[in-house]
């Protein structure tokens, strides 16, 4: 390690905030793929590289919201299904629960998250408990309904009520 | 015919033979009987002492009964009792480790800050940092740069760099040295594990680790960085890293406090009863402690050693034992 990189300040738990994680999520993300390093310190240059180590991606990048629709919510919600179900063709095989709102904050953040439950509640997406964290995966049965919402032309009765 | 007296006429006064005789046997009689009676008195008198004495031994032998009895009872409670008492030393020597820790911890907290005002103070003397990031930069390049100019100006220019790096001999030196060793007076901090195996299949079903650091670490936006969130942190990755070794990498694992209170101490809980489990998950986490003991530089500095001791369920957890 170079003498600069000695200087550097940031922490583990700076690090976690930066990837947004807990300590104790990066700490399990890192022990699953390339364990802790003997110093924990860390500079920029780490950030994207553990970020990808650790699998973490940002589904909604600059916050952007690819499908466009006047009701916010809405078009918050297609754009999920649309990722969803681009993630499963794609060969995605599972990703972690919290990419899925990674780029978006606040109440932008919080509408996708119960969309994500939803989603699960509906079938159309499952759940796996990893020791890193959460995961999802996208059974290929349900990528019709999901283009079916991407499309905006059937919703289940619930999720409707994410922007009533 | 008459018959004579053959004494003269005085043969009355003498008893004939079988008189004489049938009396002796009549006396002979009432000596024998008084005699065997007598005897028969002291049998009876003996039975009676050995009737009390029978008594008396059956009630030695039913106290003895009852005694063994007692015996057994306190013989069966011994294992239980042993893990009540391992229970409680487990309890108390968490206790005595988590509070050299916290000291160990703040010692370290202020060798940390020594290391970073000697650093600050370095980085702050002008141009130091453009310096040593040109430093880098040459080094990086070096060994390019050189193939490609003539000899007399790649001597000069090693002369230079050499020349920086000797000015900066000192910040470089700062920023190299790790946090001054602290005397933790510690030594050795026992992480408590134990390994739930189901009674049919033998398989490991569970896991827990106890370390002896405050629950509140896990509430981590409300503690301050230090160095036991730095081990859980560790230990918390240690886990994960051992349950991927076997498979086991869609465990569930749950921070608990213990004992159950809130000011308890931070327990790691693994579920593996639905993993397909290859391996022997209290191996590879002892290896991955070994690991981080050889190369975490917070244990060194701290002079601190991670050892796993595994004890049994019922003395980490006793099922219905009252808290003394």
């Amino acid at each position: 390690m170079s003498v600069l990189r000695s200087s550097e300040r940031m922490s583990f738990r700076d690090l976690a905030s930066r990837l947004e994680l807990s300590p104790f999520e990066l700490a399990r993300a890192m022990g699953k793929s390339e364990g802790l390093p003997s110093i924990l310190r860390f500079g920029e240059a780490d950030v994207d590289r553990i970020r990808v180590r650790v699998g973490l991606t940002e589904w909604w990048p600059n916050g952007l919201i690819p499908v466009e629709d006047h009701v916010k919510g809405r078009a918050l919600v297609r754009s999920l299904a649309q990722k969803l179900s681009a993630f499963q063709r794609e060969g995605g095989a599972s990703t972690r629960a919290d990419n899925l709102f990674r780029g978006l904050e606040g109440e932008e953040q919080l509408l996708v998250r119960r969309a994500v439950n939803l989603f699960h509640q509906n079938g159309l997406i499952d759940r796996l408990s990893r020791t890193d964290g959460l995961y999802v995966s996208v059974d290929t049965l349900q990528v019709s309904s999901l283009e079916q919402i991407a499309a905006g032309t059937a919703f289940p009765e619930n999720i409707q009520k994410l922007w009533a | 015919m008459s018959i004579a007296p053959t004494d003269g006429g005085r043969g009355g006064d003498k008893p004939s033979g079988v008189n004489t005789a049938l009396e002796e046997v009549s006396r002979w009689k009432e000596v024998e009987e008084r005699r065997l009676v007598s005897k028969v008195h002291e049998i009876d008198d003996e039975e009676v002492r050995v009737q009390d004495a029978i008594t008396e031994l059956q009630r030695q032998l039913e106290n003895l009964g009852a005694i063994r009895g007692e015996i057994e009872v306190k013989k069966d409670a011994v294992p239980r009792e042993a893990a009540r008492r391992m229970h409680q030393a487990v309890l108390m020597g968490l206790k005595d480790d988590a509070a050299l820790l916290k000291q160990c911890s703040e010692a370290y907290g202020r060798a940390l800050s020594a290391r970073e005002t000697r650093i600050a103070a370095q980085m702050s003397r002008p141009g130091v940092l453009e310096k040593l990031e040109a430093v880098e930069r040459f080094e990086e390049v070096q060994e390019d740069l050189m193939s490609r100019i003539p000899g007399l100006y790649r001597l000069a220019l090693i002369d230079r760099h050499e020349a920086i790096k000797e000015e900066l001999r000192t910040v470089i030196d700062a920023l190299s040295d790790d946090a001054s060793p602290i005397d933790s007076n510690l030594g050795e901090v026992t992480l408590i594990a134990s390994e739930d195996v189901h009674v049919d299949t033998g398989r490991v079903e569970a896991v827990a680790i106890v370390l002896p650091i405050p629950f509140g670490v896990s509430k981590w936006r409300d503690w301050s960085e230090d160095l036991r969130s730095v081990i859980a942190y560790r230990v918390v990755g240690a886990i994960s890293s051992a349950l991927t070794q076997i498979n086991a990498d869609n465990a569930e694992i749950q921070y608990v406090s213990y004992p159950k209170e809130n000011d308890g101490l931070f327990a790691v809980q693994v579920w593996l009863g639905d993993s397909d489990v290859d391996g022997d998950f209290s191996k590879s986490f002892e290896t991955e402690i070994e690991k981080l003991c050889d190369c975490a530089s917070e244990l060194q500095i701290a002079s601190i050693n991670l050892k796993v001791s595994w004890q049994h369920p019922e003395v980490v957890a006793p099922g219905d034992l009252e808290e003394d």
